[in-house]
């Protein structure tokens, strides 16, 4: 009986995560720019998007928000997070940032553009090298995120 | 013999969690613009697919179901005007029963606020669907007056088969 094994074809399969628990991510050094959310629950009956490690995303192109509310509320503070290479933890640009949102605290002043608030990333993780939500920040400061309220949803590739 | 078998057993199973699926995307639009109060289903008349989509909206009621065996990716793209211009609004997925969906079935709703203290914005409302047994609606909510829906407001769907 011959056998073809199917390694070699692509995959696509829906996937989805969330926080499964309210948090507070807190940036508690003026200038510390390095802080993990923790999306750690697979959405029922979709394929499993966090593996054995939590925080991490492989080969996958996916649509996420983040909804927070920052303290304090400072006109100087206004970025949130960025999807960042966990092994090159930098967010000021280059291959391994997809993008960044963020929250502005005079918005009741003016509307914000998509990108202030939207979040789409595209992650084409060929070289298998995890991902990280991180703030970027350099404020102390801290940002409240309910349950559910960090999702990411999306396609293996 | 035994120990054997178990490494076939593992080796297929990864195989098969590595393959290709039939994927359909489908673009709904709106012919005209739609005035929705509070409340408000959202509904689409046209649609363009790349093959034959499991997905339906009912243009009259808004009313979407499903085919069974498959997996679904929303994406709802916002694009409205306010008769307010002080109006919080958001989107919101709910099934047949009334009750609005959550994280717990991949969706983040669309929602523009004015003040800074009630979360951030977002106009795009995402979900990951798979139950057929069940119908969905998209509603509107609005904190005074109406919002008119633009040319720029789509829902895109991604499915694929589920087996």
């Amino acid at each position: 009986m011959s056998y073809t094994p199917l390694a070699q074809q692509r995959l696509s399969a829906f996937a989805g995560a969330y926080n499964g628990a309210a948090q507070v991510v807190n940036v508690s050094a003026p200038g510390e720019n390095t802080r993990a959310l923790q999306i750690d629950t697979n959405v029922p009956n979709f394929s499993p998007y966090i593996g054995s490690t939590p925080y991490t995303m492989k080969s996958t192109r996916f649509i996420g928000r983040t909804d927070a509310l920052m303290s304090p509320v400072s006109a100087a503070v206004s970025s949130f997070c960025s999807l960042t290479n966990s092994a090159n933890p930098t967010y000021t640009g280059g291959p391994h940032t997809a993008m960044a949102w963020q929250d502005h605290p005079a918005r009741s002043d003016f509307y914000p553009s998509f990108t202030d608030e939207v979040l789409s990333v595209y992650v084409n993780n060929t070289s298998a090298i995890n991902r990280i939500y991180e703030p970027a920040t350099a404020y102390d400061m801290s940002f409240t995120i309910p349950i559910g309220f960090a999702l990411a949803v999306g396609v293996y590739i | 013999m035994a120990h054997g078998s178990r490494c076939n057993i593992m080796s297929y199973n990864m195989h098969l969690n590595t393959r290709v699926r039939q994927a359909v995307v489908s673009l709904w639009t709106k012919s005209a613009s739609q005035v929705m109060s509070s409340g408000d289903v959202l509904t689409f008349n046209s649609a363009r697919s790349t093959g034959t989509s499991g997905l339906s909206v009912d243009s009259s009621t808004g009313v979407i179901t499903l085919t069974e065996d498959k997996h679904y990716w929303l994406q709802l793209s916002v694009d409205v005007s306010r008769s307010s211009t002080s109006a919080t609004f958001a989107f919101e997925l709910f099934d047949q029963t009334d009750t609005r969906l959550d994280h717990t079935q991949g969706v983040s709703r669309a929602k523009w606020n004015t003040a800074p203290s009630d979360g951030n914005v977002s106009l795009t409302l995402q979900a990951l669907l798979h139950d057929s047994t069940k119908t969905y609606r998209i509603k509107c909510t609005t904190s005074s007056g109406t919002v008119t829906t633009e040319a720029g407001f789509t829902l895109l769907v991604v499915e694929t088969d589920s087996r």
